[in-house]
């Protein structure tokens, strides 16, 4: 348990992600906690269309990126936020 | 001699008592209806005798500190005494078994200190014949400590439900007292706990009165003109009660069944029924409280809550292009962080309630944590090794570091203060990180990791079915809409990553070996690993690699490196192991490095920003500090526990991390082999129950 301050930012974080929908009954054997098939992994906060699973169709997102598997170096392409926040270091 | 079996049948003219190695076969047949049985072990082995006739004297004793006890016992007491002597997973131990009540007598007159109670069967002809109890003075309790708030303006089922609350919370409360008087002040903070709820239910219910402290005001304001978020709220309310309620049934089943009379305090499960598994609850027990007061002496979160807020920020590479490790290391040392942690505010231990679960296994919630009901009988092996609960204690201690990145203030909640989140995200990817602090910073990455969770898991699945070495993927916006999804659909994942990086230094020091052993070797009994089996190498390879330095490529490398060799050992000693044996596989496929680069630079990101903000030195020592048996190498990688297995020195265990890390170091190198696992099981929770702390 949580002294009384910290309880309270739990729940309001828990609250604002999950809209407090309560923990499903277990479907399966999990050892670990939070693990897959854990419930906390099927909870969607009310209204919100994304998940893990589902986030983002590539046709709403504004930014690409670009990975180099060989070097694992990531650039960003058309997006001007990058640079510039590169270039400003 | 090893472990024996200690049965008593119930029939309607007396009854029966028998030790034995087996049950024997005409009592399973006749009257399994009515047999209880608990497993016994010697605490001598090379002189344990069982009785001769069906006459004999039985002496339970139940001590604060048995482990102790029969370690003194040992150093003084001759062969004959001390084959009489056997110890179990209840309260009950020791156990004296004798054909004169004198040595039963004798040992409550000699090893009268710490002594709780006494229950004394005597056996003749196989019946028992009169058993007696004596108990020493329970230790005083003031009821209204324990009295709950009044609830009179509640329904019926919930009235109910927090009067099922108080009856319970007096039932354990009085067990307590007499045999684990530490346990009191456990009890008392699950009454805080419970009047905390109760007060705000109130609050939710009438939408009038003074509001809780529980909630602030932007919550009250929302309570008050939202009927939806408020009907919410009182059922999380509601669930809170049903879990305190839930749990201590089972906390009273279990840590206090096989109590005197032992044949009124059966316990729940079926192979420890007659007495129970007391002194196993009592190692769990140590081991999360003393996890627990370490948290909060060494608190992460008070230092976030006070000196992240002051902290200058630091680069967050929110974009991940050349982000450099190093530049976080030098900032740490630079702000000397440790120095922060180690002056920090404690904060209040509010402990939780524990139980083993065959159903739940290893978990933890926000009053909870349940350790697998398969430690009772294997705690001795790396697959069911109670150390393994250090998992779910750092998933308690992240969960309370998360809540306070996200935290508003007194006033607010993070539902009023996300807008001005996204705003200083906005402001850092612009380059400007004029007014803000370190705290910032760290919410502005966790924000930059969920952005980018979803295309890593994309572009990881483009990996392993192309050949091109460089792909393409889109991440979401950066409006408060898309990133409080993204930090949904993120923090299952995200909780991992930080809670398997805390757990690899804090309790195993770093050492890939012992972490990697215990990983997967516990995880072979996971069905969900070989389905994910790819995640679950993540989990592991990206704690591992923050001990590495270089840019993405070298450190995954290394780490698969290291990790391969540690699964490899696996596979060698256990080749039964065929979940370590598919994840060596994957490894070693022709393309695994370039497959796990998508999840890896994302989740090392993460796993980097977690080594260098949120993992305190101080505390990583503090798990292990204060034991004189605790032996560290020149280099301070290395350590041991000086305790052999199976006996008794006659001292207590002061760090049961170190001892129980000790206990898996030994199985994985085969030490227990020709051991009988049940009773080095036992011996592991008794020696385990003794680092017992108070609260």
């Amino acid at each position: 348990m949580y002294p009384l301050s910290r309880l309270r930012q739990i729940r309001e974080l828990d609250f604002f992600l999950f809209r407090g929908i309560p923990e499903a009954p277990d479907q399966t054997f999990e050892r670990d906690s939070n693990s897959f098939g854990d419930s906390r992994s099927t909870r969607r906060p009310l209204g919100a269309v994304s998940t893990e699973h589902d986030v983002q169709s590539e046709s709403d997102a504004v930014e690409q990126i670009e990975l180099d598997l060989d070097t694992g170096t990531l650039s960003y392409v058309n997006q001007e936020h990058s640079t510039q926040a590169d270039t400003k270091k | 001699m090893t472990a024996v079996l200690l049965s008593v049948a119930i029939e309607a003219d007396g009854s029966y008592v028998r030790v034995e190695r087996e049950q024997s076969e005409s009592w399973a047949q006749t009257a399994s209806h009515s047999v209880r049985s608990s497993p016994i072990f010697p605490v001598t082995p090379s002189v344990a005798r069982l009785p001769e006739t069906e006459n004999f004297w039985i002496g339970f004793f139940y001590y604060q500190q048995a482990f102790l006890t029969i370690g003194e016992a040992v150093a003084e007491l001759d062969d004959q005494r001390q084959s009489e002597l056997w110890y179990s997973h209840g309260l009950a131990t020791p156990i004296i078994i004798a054909s004169d009540i004198s040595v039963i007598e004798g040992f409550e007159r000699d090893y009268q200190s710490r002594l709780r109670a006494i229950e004394i069967w005597e056996v003749r002809a196989g019946v028992l014949v009169r058993s007696s109890t004596r108990l020493s003075p329970a230790m005083k309790i003031d009821p209204k400590a324990l009295s709950l708030v009044a609830c009179a303006s509640f329904d019926a089922d919930t009235r109910s439900l927090v009067s099922q609350l108080q009856q319970s919370l007096m039932t354990a409360a009085a067990a307590a007292a007499q045999f684990a008087p530490r346990d009191i002040g456990v009890f008392a903070e699950v009454v805080h706990a419970a009047n905390e709820t109760i007060s705000e239910l109130a609050f939710l219910i009438q939408q009038s009165g003074t509001p809780p402290l529980s909630v602030s005001r932007d919550v009250v304001q929302a309570i008050l003109t939202d009927s939806v978020q408020r009907q919410q709220r009182i059922h999380q309310r509601i669930g809170d009660l049903v879990q305190l309620n839930s749990t201590l049934s089972y906390v009273i089943s279990q840590s206090y069944s096989g109590r005197p009379p032992i044949l009124l305090h059966p316990s729940p499960f079926i192979s420890y029924q007659l007495l129970g598994v007391g002194t196993a609850a009592r190692a769990l027990s140590a081991l999360c409280r003393f996890v627990e007061s370490r948290f909060a002496e060494h608190s992460i979160c008070s230092t976030i809550d006070t000196k992240y807020r002051l902290l200058p920020p630091v680069e967050e590479f929110v974009n991940l292009q050349n982000f450099d490790p190093g530049k976080w290391r030098d900032f740490a040392r630079k702000e000397k962080l440790d120095f922060h942690f180690d002056s920090a505010a404690p904060e209040v231990v509010k402990p939780r309630l524990l139980y083993f679960s065959s159903r739940l296994g290893f978990r933890e919630s926000e009053f909870t944590l349940t350790a697998a009901a398969q430690v009772l009988e294997l705690s001795c092996t790396a697959r069911w090794n109670l150390i393994t609960m250090s998992h779910e204690l750092i998933h308690a201690h992240v969960r309370a570091i998360l809540a306070a990145i996200f935290a508003g203030t007194a006033e607010t909640c993070t539902s009023s203060e996300f807008a001005r989140f996204c705003d200083i995200f906005a402001q850092a990817r612009d380059g400007d990180h004029a007014g803000l602090h370190l705290i910032d910073s760290l919410r502005n990455a966790i924000f930059s990791y969920a952005k980018h969770r979803q295309p890593a898991r994309r572009l990881a699945k483009a990996a392993s079915a192309t050949t091109k070495s460089r792909l393409r993927d889109s991440v979401p916006k950066s409006d408060a809409a898309s990133l409080r999804d993204c930090l949904t659909g993120s923090f299952r994942i995200l909780n991992e990553i930080i809670v398997h990086t805390l757990d690899y230094y804090y309790f195993y020091n770093g050492s890939t070996s012992t972490y990697v052993t215990l990983l997967w070797q516990s995880w072979a009994t996971v069905p969900a690993v070989l389905e994910h089996l790819d995640e679950y190498l993540l989990r592991t390879l990206i704690p591992v690699s923050t001990k590495f330095h270089g840019n993405t490529n070298e450190r995954l490398t290394q780490s698969i490196a290291e990790t391969k060799g540690a699964i490899e050992a696996i596979v060698t000693s256990t080749p039964t192991n065929g979940v370590a044996a598919a994840a060596l596989a994957r490894l070693s496929e022709p393309r695994a490095r370039e497959e796990f680069v998508p999840e890896f630079l994302f989740g090392s990101y993460l796993a980097e920003l977690t080594r260098h903000f949120l993992l305190s030195a101080v505390m990583q020592a503090a798990l292990r500090e204060g034991d004189d048996n605790v032996d560290v190498d020149s280099d301070g990688d290395e350590w041991t526990y000086s305790l052999d297995s199976l006996t008794f020195p006659g001292f207590t265990v002061t760090s049961p991390v170190a001892f129980l890390i000790d206990r898996l170091v030994r199985a994985s190198r085969g030490e227990n082999t020709g051991v009988d696992e049940e009773a080095l099981s036992a011996w592991t929770l008794l020696a385990c129950a003794s680092a017992e702390v108070s609260i």
